[in-house]
């Protein structure tokens, strides 16, 4: 098979499609169940809090998954416009992918599991009656089978890339910084990127996994909770950071074809990426710097490394971003428009990690609504627009489409929705509101309460957006 | 222990795969048959393995003969497996394989270090803990040698043809 340089592989847009449609589908269902859960805490829905907290389990486990499945999709698409992917591995990877999530669900809805998607050490094996062991077995399995789908999923792009570029060196373009020739196209440079950082996520969350697992049956056999919260957010916090550079590439490809600017790879671009890099596998004790036992080294990385990480990229991307669109005559549509808009969450939703990430603050606030807060910014606001505009991308066949009246509406609504809602997670956390409580005091009610319009805004504008973008994505399938 | 299954074990793998070397190229070509992409071969060296890290096997090979004739006989032939299967297996599935073996070498190593008991009769406690640091030592030495072989590919390798 030869090398596709100027056109995307038809046979990988089958797998693509199907991606894009099963994400599309997700992401919808995830915000319902984010709804329900807002509307349970407002004391709007009669939910019990152990079903609310398998919602926030699956919530929180089927993001993470979702949002990785979807740039998956950005990623193979666009990848494939410059090294040879095989299809038979993005099939393999939706078939454990699929797998996974059977054994994610049933431990959750039919075993009960609701140890939160961080399945931290040692709450799966001691939930005092509410769930079983092979629940968490279940839940745990699942995450396993999905990790090992991906895992062929990187191998695969890791093979694609050393065949087409000789050598990861290469492929990050550090030839590139030493003879300023052949540098690599921006798509391949955060390719290699994902693909190195969540070959290790997966292999330390195998790891995990499987002690965790053995822990579970065996329980004589301890695991130090130190070491396994530290792997486990390796893992977790590693992996869904990922998710947004995958996603990202939608960026880099589509909207140099809206502008007419195409995306250069400058010597700062590179560095900023090799940065990244490193930086992404470093990040993760922000999330433990209340964990008194951990050194006092690894807080102070966190907090620095919390203020440098997503800086370089960010900055360039953003920057890059905003010079390609000014007078460049841009032709505005929903895809072009959600692109853009995620290139705002993504900025905005680091500013309260990196707030959160100072170690006075965070003993303060990581308990509280603030850090949801961040993540829905980022996620909401950042990771699912890039997911969202590729899919509309991918229905307008890769043609500028028309901003109707209804298009502009929906964006504006999603967009000041989501917006709003993220911020009441972080005005809740600045009140103190403790994050992860299924029953809240009479006092934080109206926090709830308006978040869950603010909830409901985004479902319905994401529900017409993603609705209309697969109708286009499914109908050229059953027409041909 | 350490000296059992850190020294003794990786020198008889050793000793299987500079046998395999020797392997007419007839032979070679005829076990590939059985041998797709290195896949089986690469199973039967996941399987070889998994039970030599087994407590229980280690301590039965110290008092039954015909248990260590298995040993020496399986660890080389799973070495001479490695051999033929390394080359034809290319980046996917040995990346699989050592998706495998690392993490199963890391949690082998920290059930050693971590189990309340002495897991074998033969070895005292402190040998024990001493085979588990070296088999997490080892896991990571590989996976750090994996990760840098993605940024130095052999010249066969950037050509593509076990790719």
């Amino acid at each position: 098979m030869s090398i596709q340089k100027d056109s995307i592989s038809p046979q990988a847009c089958g797998v693509v499609k199907v991606y894009a449609a099963i994400s599309g589908v997700v992401i919808l269902l995830m915000m319902l169940f984010g709804l329900i859960m807002r509307m349970t805490q407002g004391q709007i829905l009669p939910i019990g809090p152990e079903v609310f907290y398998q919602l926030m389990t699956a919530h929180g486990i089927g993001m993470v998954a979702i949002a990785g499945l979807g740039g998956s999709a950005v990623m193979w698409h666009f990848l494939g416009k410059y090294v040879n992917l095989r299809e038979g591995f993005a099939w393999a990877n939706l078939a454990f992918f699929l797998a996974g999530v059977v054994f994610v669900l049933g431990g959750i809805f039919l075993g009960g599991f609701a140890a939160a998607w961080t399945f931290l050490y040692p709450l799966p094996a001691n939930s005092m009656g509410m769930w079983g062991k092979h629940a968490a077995a279940a839940y745990m399995g699942g995450v396993l089978l999905v990790g090992v789908g991906m895992l062929l999923f990187y191998l695969e792009s890791a093979r694609a890339i050393i065949q087409r570029y000789g050598s990861f060196a290469k492929a990050l373009g550090w030839n590139f910084l030493r003879n300023g020739q052949d540098a690599p196209p921006a798509t391949i440079i955060a390719g290699t990127v994902v693909t190195i950082i969540n070959i290790i996520a997966i292999l330390i969350g195998a790891v995990i996994l499987v002690m965790m697992l053995i822990n579970l049956y065996v329980p004589e056999i301890s695991i130090h909770p130190l070491l396994a919260k530290n792997l486990i957010f390796l893992f977790g916090h590693v992996f869904i950071n990922s998710t947004i550079y995958m996603a990202v590439i939608a960026v880099y490809e589509i909207l140099p074809g809206y502008t007419g600017r195409p995306w250069k790879v400058y010597k700062t671009f590179v560095w900023a990426w090799s940065a990244t890099c490193l930086m992404v596998l470093a990040v993760y004790p922000h999330h433990m710097l209340m964990d008194y036992a951990q050194p006092v080294w690894m807080h102070v990385m966190g907090q620095i490394i919390s203020y440098t990480s997503s800086l370089p990229v960010l900055a360039l991307t953003m920057t890059a971003t905003l010079g390609r669109i000014y007078r460049s005559n841009i032709k505005w549509d929903l895809t072009a428009a959600l692109l853009v808009l995620s290139i705002f969450g993504w900025s905005a939703g680091v500013i309260p990690a990196v707030i959160d990430g100072t170690i006075v603050v965070n003993q303060v606030m990581h308990n509280t609504m603030w850090v949801p807060g961040h993540f829905h910014l980022y996620l909401l606001l950042g990771c699912v627009p890039m997911i969202l505009g590729f899919i509309n991308w991918l229905s307008s066949q890769g043609n500028a489409a028309g901003f109707g009246g209804l298009d502009k509406t929906m964006l504006w609504t999603f967009a000041l929705s989501a917006f709003a809602y993220a911020l009441m997670f972080l005005i809740s956390g600045q009140a103190s509101i403790p994050r992860r409580w299924a029953v809240h005091l009479p006092e934080w009610l109206w926090y709830s309460q308006l978040a869950s319009l603010f909830a409901a805004g985004v479902v319905l504008s994401a529900m017409i957006i993603i609705v209309r973008a697969l109708g286009g994505i499914v109908k050229p399938a059953r027409l041909s | 222990m350490a000296l059992h299954m850190l020294l003794q074990f990786p020198l008889i793998l050793l000793a299987g795969w500079l046998l395999a070397k020797g392997v007419p190229e007839q032979a070679r070509s005829m076990a590939q048959t059985w041998n797709h992409a290195g896949i089986a071969g690469l199973l039967v060296v996941a399987m070889v393995l998994i039970f030599w890290m087994i407590p229980r096997a280690l301590d039965l090979v110290l008092i039954d003969r015909t248990l260590e004739f298995w040993k020496f006989l399986t660890l080389a032939l799973a070495g001479a497996a490695l051999e033929l299967s390394w080359q034809p297996a290319g980046m996917i599935v040995r990346g699989f394989f050592l998706g495998n073996m690392l993490p199963m070498m890391m949690v082998a190593g920290w059930l050693y270090v971590e189990a309340p008991v002495r897991l074998c009769n033969s070895y005292l406690s402190n040998d024990q803990l001493r085979t588990g640091s070296g088999l997490l030592a080892l896991a990571i030495a590989g996976s750090m040698v994996w990760l840098h072989a993605f940024f130095m590919p052999s010249v066969r390798e950037a050509d593509g043809e076990t790719l």
